[in-house]
């Protein structure tokens, strides 16, 4: 029994003994897969996982390991990812930071260049404001050099009467000369620092050329040169500044008078350049031709420089402040076009400058085919809302109407045509006789205006020819010429006669009285007698008829009386004021909306408000002299009748 | 007399040439030297002025620098580098009053420099002290 139960001890300590080394080579098994579980895991194989065997032991190690490898595989992989990211952001930064570099070296580089440019611009602007000046400071000093020793020499010197006046003479012009350049010198600076202030209107070229060009007239007659303006009547107003215009057109003109010889011919044209379906866009081009000496090739660029004119082709001095053409190209250009020149040596030259139309931008102007009249009456505003309306075409007794004017000469046809259709007349142009019978074979004018050019080589073949139409046998012929006397253009049938340059108001009474149309009635109230006079003889020219009043009481009379269309009238008149006149005119329905202008001595404005209040036209100052005054009423009379 | 190198050639020739485009300078000091009595030429551009120097060779000129066809620069220049007429005094006489303008109208060869405008006293005095007094110079030669 012991030794069974040795035995049995003995088999169980064995069995024990296998169990426990079986176990323990489990345990080791589990410790050495989980050891090269680690070291996988240390190496970075965070791939690894340890194989549960059944049999092999450490179960809750095994899983813990597995656990923790997975937890460590999870926080491998997040590592690696924000280290990625890192390196990207990082790569990111550097590449932005080197761009942001190149860019900021590229800026640096671009803002130097611009200084540069800007500097240089200064620099240029500069010199030339150095050379403007110093420019400036010989043109002052050379005048001022004749002044001072002409003024120098008469005090020291008293030297005969002849030389005395000569000296004079020259100081009084050589300050003139100063004077302009000064006005010159201030203008230009003006325009260029912008400091002009534009006043773009709507503009009438015909009227603003006229305007320009009528105190040239006596300098053109004095050189006997015919000044002719051309402006077609479907031209459509420009946009313009009014006063900067007419300082252009008058320095253009003046300049072509200057250099243009005795008897030469002077031309101002306005057409309309460009159409709307040509994609151009639409404007007008003034083109100011002259037959004289011309400008040579070299010196046509240097014109529009500034201190760089042409001298006087007599005396070869320069005569100008050679600052003339520079402002006018400074003020076309600021209007919006451009001017330029062109010559031939000997045969002339022409200046052309462009400005933009009044209308819209596209040049689809609806003014076209409207005339000059109708512009006005479109423009004049409520002046003539009492205003009659413009009488009709003159028809006379045999049916025939309007008027005909024959003119070898482009331009000066177009002038004529002007101011015959100025006068509300339908007219028509033709270059020469055959062409006019041509026109007249179905409509015989009542009127025909026959231009004969100076020298007249044919004289009065053109005249003969048309009268030898039985149609036109009857028909008034106005001659206009600058070559043939009153006297011999009446002797060989004519039935008026006008000379060169054209008035247009002698034009106009002329065709009317030769139309017998009705005069048109005005009337001038005033108690100085001296105003009547001007301004009566002013408007007879005009081809009005006038009846005057000395006194308030006599200005009624005759308002009430008479089938007057414009009234003049003084405000200080004795037996009546002007004032008490207006007031009753008002009251009355036979004369309440008859226009009415008033005069005034004194206090203007006071007077202005109060007289338009009570309806007047308009209000005119006595003070400013009785030529403006009459000018002034031209054009409201133009306006209102 | 202060200018030494004047000779007495140069005592005796009275000419003065005056050159200027402006028709109201050459009348105003061509009068007053005639005046003086002295004997004057006038040229109107540079050209002829380098053509009457060489032909009346005048004992002083007076020169303005802003003339057409050639200025008075190289008016200047060209007849002081020429051997035959390099004793010629020139005044430049011009309106560009500018310290620059003196030194290159210096450097060009001129004698002196005169600004426009002037005074034309002053300029006589100037003439008598180069050319000494006309009268002077009559009863001498």
């Amino acid at each position: 029994m012991p030794n069974v139960l040795l035995m049995l001890a003995g088999v169980a300590v064995l069995g024990m003994w296998a169990l426990a080394r079986t176990r323990a080579r489990r345990h080791r098994d589990a410790r050495i897969d989980l050891r090269d579980g680690m070291r996988a895991l240390a190496r970075g194989d965070t791939g690894n996982r340890i194989q549960l065997t059944p049999g092999r032991g450490g179960d809750g190690l095994v899983d813990e390991f597995n656990r923790m490898a997975d937890c460590v595989a999870r926080r491998h992989r997040d590592l690696d990812l924000a280290r990625e990211e890192g390196a990207l952001l990082i790569k990111e930064m550097i590449r932005s930071r080197e761009h942001h570099r190149a860019t900021l070296e590229e800026k640096v580089r671009e803002r130097t260049a611009d200084l540069q440019k800007a500097y240089e611009g200064l620099k240029k602007i500069d010199e030339l404001k150095d050379s403007f000046l110093s420019s400036v400071s010989h043109e002052l000093r050379t005048p001022l050099s004749s002044i001072r020793s002409f003024s120098e020499i008469l005090l020291n010197d008293d030297g005969d009467l002849e030389t005395r006046r000569e000296f004079l003479g020259i100081i009084n012009q050589e300050s003139e000369r100063l004077t302009r350049l000064i006005n010159n010198v201030l203008d230009i600076s003006k325009i260029e620092s912008g400091e002009v202030d534009w006043r773009l209107v709507p503009l009438s070229l015909a009227r603003v050329c006229s305007t320009a060009i009528a105190p040239l007239r006596v300098l053109a007659d004095e050189k006997k040169q015919t000044l002719v303006l051309g402006i077609a009547d479907d031209l459509p107003a420009v946009m313009a500044d009014q006063d900067r215009l007419i300082q252009v057109i008058l320095n253009l003109v003046s300049n072509a008078i200057k250099f243009t010889p005795e008897g030469g011919e002077i031309r101002v044209i306005a057409e309309r350049m460009g159409a709307v379906e040509s994609g151009v866009p639409a404007l007008v081009r003034v083109a100011v031709t002259d037959d004289g000496i011309g400008i040579p090739p070299g010196e046509l660029d240097n014109i529009f420089e500034k201190f760089k004119q042409v001298g006087d082709p007599l005396t070869g001095k320069p005569s100008g402040t050679g600052l003339g053409l520079p402002i006018c190209r400074e003020i076309i250009r600021h209007l919006g076009g451009t001017l330029w020149a062109e010559s031939a040596p000997g045969k002339g030259s022409r200046f052309l400058f462009t400005l933009p139309l009044a209308g819209d931008p596209g040049g689809a102007v609806a003014h076209t085919g409207v005339s000059p009249v109708d512009q006005r009456t479109l423009r004049a505003g409520p002046a003539t809302g009492a205003a009659p309306a413009a009488p009709a075409a003159p028809v006379n007794a045999a049916g025939t109407s309007g008027a005909l004017v024959v003119c070898a000469d482009a331009g000066r046809r177009l002038l004529l045509l002007d101011e015959l259709r100025d006068l509300g007349l339908q007219a028509r142009g033709s270059a020469g006789p055959e062409e006019a019978i041509e026109t007249c074979r179905d409509a015989p004018p009542a009127l025909i205006v026959l231009d004969i050019p100076g020298p007249a080589m044919r004289r009065f073949a053109d005249m003969d020819l048309l009268r030898g139409v039985p149609s036109l046998s009857q028909v008034p012929i106005l001659v206009v010429s600058d070559s043939l006397s009153h006297e011999e253009s009446m002797a060989a049938g004519a039935a008026g006669h006008l000379g060169r340059p054209i008035v247009p108001s002698d034009l106009h009474a002329k065709v009317q009285t030769l139309l017998g149309t009705r005069r048109r009635l005005v009337a001038v109230a005033d108690d100085d007698a001296g105003t009547v006079g001007v301004l009566s003889e002013f408007l007879a020219l005009r081809g009005y008829e006038v009846l005057t009043a000395s006194d308030g009481e006599e200005a009624l009379r005759i308002a009430r009386e008479n089938p007057i269309e414009l009234l003049v009238l003084d405000l200080n008149m004795p037996l009546k004021s002007g004032w008490k006149v207006l007031e009753m005119l008002r009251s009355e329905a036979r004369t309440r909306s008859l226009p009415v202008i008033v005069l005034t001595g004194m206090d203007a404005e006071n007077d202005r408000a109060r007289a338009l209040a009570l309806g007047a036209v308009d209000l005119l100052e006595k003070g400013n002299g009785l030529g403006r005054l009459a000018a002034e009423i031209d054009l409201l009379v133009q306006r209102s009748v | 007399m202060t200018d030494q190198k004047m000779t007495d050639q140069k005592m005796t020739n009275r000419t003065i040439l005056v050159a200027d485009d402006e028709p109201f300078i050459l009348r105003a000091l061509t009068f007053v030297l005639n005046r003086e009595g002295y004997r004057t030429v006038s040229a109107r551009d540079g050209d002829e002025a380098v053509a009457m120097i060489r032909d009346s060779r005048p004992a002083l000129v007076f020169l303005d620098v802003m003339m057409p066809r050639k200025n008075g620069f190289d008016v200047c220049r060209e007849i002081k580098s020429d051997p035959l007429t390099s004793d010629v005094h020139i005044i430049l006489l011009t309106a560009k009053g500018q310290e620059s303008d003196r030194a290159l109208g210096l450097a060009a060869g001129a004698d002196e420099y005169m600004t426009k405008p002037f005074s034309p006293s002053a300029v006589l005095a100037r003439v008598r002290e180069i050319l000494g007094s006309a009268q002077a110079g009559m009863t001498q030669g």
